[in-house]
């Protein structure tokens, strides 16, 4: 019983570090070049 | 009266509308590949769930640029219209080397000057070891009005690499020499 909760704590944190990894990606800046300048529209 | 500063100090700030709101904040900075142009940002919202939206704005609707905000009269410049082109991927990065093909070094920050416009002038490097790269020590070289950047790289003129400084303090005027020495050999 303690080896199949500490397996789903393992998972969870996997899981959760994951997200947190892909939610820093999402949100990160930079300086990003636009060949031949204008907007989008 | 124009300042330089680093490009990145602007990434992750507020934009604060003149009636006190703050509905988002800066992502991304844009700049023209051709003439070094600030084109506008890309936005976000706030806090660390808060991801990117697909509002932008404009380097024409900023009322206002200091170093804890960026002020625009009120939310409605921020719109789909306004988001500037993005195509070109992040410059930091990118190797810098010159059109006689020497590797001078890491882009790891960008100069914008600022004030009625605003204009990409330079970069800050990380030096290659053949241009004398040793440890943490950036510099800063001059880049001219029109660049070259292909995603990957950035060309500069040769004696870009006599105008570099090893800090922004008096790197206007190197920047304003370089490109003095350019119209002159053109």
């Amino acid at each position: 019983m303690i080896l199949i909760l500490a397996i789903v704590v393992v998972i969870l944190l996997v899981v959760a570090a994951v997200l947190v990894v892909l939610q820093r990606r999402r949100r990160s800046g930079g300086v990003v070049a636009s060949r031949g300048g204008g907007s989008s529209s | 009266m124009s300042r330089l500063l680093r490009a990145s100090t602007l990434i992750g700030q507020p934009v604060v509308t003149l009636q006190g709101e703050s509905p988002l904040e800066i992502k991304d900075v844009v700049f023209d590949t051709g003439e070094g142009a600030i084109l506008g940002f890309t936005l976000r919202n706030h806090g660390f769930l808060g991801g990117p939206v697909r509002r932008g704005l404009a380097w024409g609707d900023v009322h206002g640029l200091g170093p804890d905000a960026v002020v625009i009269t009120d939310a409605s410049v921020l719109s789909t219209d306004n988001a500037p082109a993005t195509s070109g991927g992040d410059v930091i990065g990118d190797r810098v080397i010159t059109q006689g093909g020497t590797d001078l070094g890491e882009v790891v920050e960008v100069v914008v000057s600022t004030g009625a416009d605003a204009d990409v002038v330079g970069f800050e490097i990380k030096p290659s070891e053949s241009f004398g790269g040793r440890g943490d020590h950036n510099i800063f070289i001059p880049l001219p009005d029109t660049m070259a950047i292909s995603g990957e790289n950035v060309i500069v003129p040769d004696n870009a690499a006599d105008y570099v400084r090893d800090d922004l303090t008096g790197f206007g005027g190197a920047v304003d020499d370089f490109r003095a020495q350019l119209g002159e050999d053109s």
